[in-house]
C-alpha cells in the first residue's frame, strides 16, 4: 500500500464512502480481495481532486469515478474479449428457469456462509459434470468454448451447466435474512 | 403464458443474473453499460446479489484444500474425457475414427522422429550471456546470465526446471497441458501467463507479470515434522519470496525492477552486499566474493550487468569496504 493510499484510507472525510463503495465493487468483481484494492484506488483518485467538500456531498461523482475505474480495467481486458456481452438467449433462460421453479423447496435455502465447509458442501451437491464444468469456468479461467471442446458437448450445454451451478450456489450460500 | 407468477419472475431474474455473471466473466470484464442498465432495476439487483454472493464465496475458497481437490478432479476428468473421445465412438463414427487413427499414427511417427529425444532439452547461458528461446508451443523463455533451464514436453504436460539462475517465462495458452516450472523444490503452475523466477542461493523469488500462477511446495525429500508444504496464489504484480524453502511471503513488486535484467540492468534497492554479490557474479566469469564482515551492508543503485569494476568502484567509494583481487581474478570485498 503506497503512502498516498494510506493517507486516503485515514482521511475521515472519505470514511462514510467506504461501505457503499465496497458494496459497489463486491457487486462487480470476481475476487473479493479486489474490491478492497479498488476502494483504495477510488480514495487515491479522490485525494487528487481539489475540492474535497464537494466530493463528500456528491455520491454520484464518487460512483462515476468507481465506474470509470472498472471500465478502464475492462478496456484493458477487452483486447482478449471474444464474448458478446449483451446477448442472452431467452430460450436458454426459460429452460433453466422452469427447472429451477419446479425444484424450489424452502429447505434447500439453508443458512448461508462463505466458509470452506459450506462452499465445499454446496459444490458437492451438484452432479459431477455440472460441478466440473462450473469449476473449470469459475476457477481455472477456461472459456466456455474450450470446456465444450474438452467434454465434447455444445457450448450452450456448457452455459446451461454453469447457470445451473450459479443458481444452486446462490440458493445454497444465500446469507440468512436476505 | 400471460399470468405473472412472482416465483417464476424471480427465477427468470436469477437466470438472467447468472447469464450476465457468465458473460462478464467470459469477457474478462467487470461491468458494461447494458449490464449497468439491467442492474439498475431493483428486482434485478436483488437477483444479482444472490448470484454474486455464491460466485464470490467460491472465489474466496479457491485455494482451500477442499476446493483444490475438486479442481484437480475436474481438470483430470476434463482431460480424460477429451482423450476418451478419440478412442471410443458410435458405429457410424468408426470409419472416421479409423482414418483419424491412421492420421494420428502418421503424426505420431513424424513427431517421434522430430522430437525423438526423451531426455529434456537443456538451455543454458554463460556468465554475462542472455538468451531468448522460443519453444515448440510458442512459449518463450528469457534466460538471464549463468542460468539453466531444462524443458520436457509431453502430451500431458509442459514440464520445465530452472536448474540455476533466473528466467522469465511467457507461457502460450494451452489449457489441456499445464505449464509447470520446478525451481528449488517449489513448483509454479501456470496456464497462459508471464512470470519471472529467480533463484539465488537458498532464496526463491517468483514474480507474476501478468495472468495468474499457483506456487506450491510439496516436499518429498523430508517427512515428519520437518515436512514443509505450502501453497500460494499470485496476482499480477505480486512477488513471492521463499527463503530456505520455508513458507513464503508475498509483496507487491516493481515489475520495472524485476525485469530490468532483460535490459541489461541490475537494480538494487536497499539490498545487502551478500545478495548483490551473488547477483553481480552471474554476469562475470570472475566471481565476486563478499566477506562475512561486510555481507550485511546495504546499498541502492543501478548498474550495468557485467561491469563488475564499476560496481566495485561504487561500493568501495560509498561504503567502508576494500577490494582485493586474488591471483585467479576473483574480487574479494572485505571491511576497510
Amino acid at each position: 500500500m503506497s503512502r498516498v493510499d494510506r493517507a486516503a484510507a485515514q482521511d475521515n472525510m472519505f470514511e462514510p464512502l467506504r461501505a457503499p463503495l465496497m458494496r459497489f465493487f463486491l457487486r462487480r468483481v470476481s475476487e473479493p480481495a479486489e474490491a478492497e484494492d479498488l476502494v483504495q484506488d477510488v480514495f487515491a483518485r479522490l485525494l487528487a481532486v481539489a475540492d474535497r467538500e464537494q466530493i463528500a456531498d456528491s455520491k454520484a461523482f464518487v460512483f462515476r469515478i468507481a465506474l470509470n475505474l472498472l471500465n478502464d480495467r475492462g478496456r484493458r481486458a477487452a483486447r482478449r474479449r471474444d464474448a458478446q456481452l449483451a446477448v442472452i438467449d431467452p430460450h436458454r433462460v426459460s429452460e433453466v428457469t422452469l427447472e429451477f421453479v419446479e425444484d424450489q423447496t424452502p429447505e434447500r435455502v439453508l443458512q448461508a456462509r462463505d466458509d470452506v465447509a459450506s462452499v465445499a458442501a454446496a459444490l458437492n451437491q451438484l452432479n459431477e459434470r455440472t460441478r466440473d464444468i462450473y469449476l473449470l469456468f469459475r476457477l481455472e479461467n477456461m472459456k466456455q468454448a474450450k470446456i465444450a471442446e474438452l467434454f465434447g458437448i455444445s457450448r450452450s450445454t456448457v452455459e446451461k451447466e454453469i447457470m445451473r451451478a450459479n443458481i444452486h450456489l446462490a440458493k445454497y450460500l444465500r446469507r440468512p435474512g436476505s | 403464458m400471460t399470468v405473472a407468477d412472482p416465483r417464476s419472475d424471480d427465477a427468470r431474474r436469477l437466470a438472467e443474473a447468472s447469464a450476465w455473471r457468465t458473460a462478464l466473466s467470459e469477457a474478462s470484464a467487470e461491468t458494461d453499460a447494458t449490464f449497468e442498465l439491467w442492474l439498475s432495476d431493483p428486482a434485478n439487483e436483488a437477483a444479482w446479489d444472490e448470484i454474486q454472493t455464491g460466485w464470490l464465496a467460491v472465489g474466496g475458497q479457491a485455494e482451500s484444500l477442499e476446493l483444490l481437490a475438486l479442481r484437480r478432479d475436474a481438470l483430470d476428468r476434463a482431460h480424460r474425457s477429451n482423450a476418451r473421445r478419440w478412442t471410443t465412438g458410435r458405429s457410424w463414427m468408426r470409419p472416421v475414427a479409423a482414418c483419424l487413427a491412421l492420421l494420428l499414427c502418421a503424426a505420431a511417427l513424424i513427431s517421434y522422429l522430430a522430437f525423438r529425444p526423451v531426455e529434456p532439452l537443456v538451455y543454458a547461458t554463460q556468465f554475462g550471456e542472455r538468451r531468448v528461446v522460443t519453444l515448440q508451443d510458442g512459449s518463450r523463455i528469457s534466460l538471464d546470465a549463468n542460468s539453466q533451464v531444462s524443458v520436457r514436453y509431453t502430451a500431458e504436460a509442459r514440464t520445465l526446471e530452472l536448474v540455476r539462475g533466473q528466467a522469465r517465462f511467457d507461457v502460450a495458452h494451452d489449457t489441456t497441458r499445464r505449464f509447470l516450472v520446478h525451481a528449488g523444490g517449489s513448483t509454479v503452475v501456470a496456464t497462459g501467463t508471464a512470470f519471472n523466477v529467480d533463484m539465488m542461493g537458498d532464496e526463491l523469488r517468483v514474480t507474476l507479470i501478468e495472468g495468474s500462477v499457483e506456487v506450491t511446495r510439496d516436499d518429498q525429500t523430508t517427512t515428519g515434522p520437518q515436512s514443509n508444504r505450502w501453497h500460494a496464489n499470485l496476482r499480477a504484480g505480486q512477488q513471492l519470496t521463499s527463503v530456505a524453502r520455508a513458507a513464503p511471503s508475498i509483496q507487491d513488486a516493481s515489475l520495472e525492477r524485476t525485469t530490468a535484467w532483460e535490459r541489461g540492468q541490475l537494480v538494487f534497492e536497499d539490498e545487502t552486499l551478500a545478495r548483490i554479490g551473488s547477483r553481480v557474479s552471474r554476469y562475470s566469469a570472475q566471481p565476486l566474493v563478499v566477506d562475512q564482515s561486510v555481507a550485511a551492508l546495504k546499498i541502492s543503485g543501478v548498474f550495468r550487468a557485467g561491469d563488475v569494476d564499476a560496481f566495485v568502484d561504487t561500493v568501495t567509494h560509498y561504503l567502508p569496504v576494500r577490494s582485493t583481487r586474488r591471483a585467479d581474478g576473483t574480487v574479494v570485498l572485505t571491511a576497510d
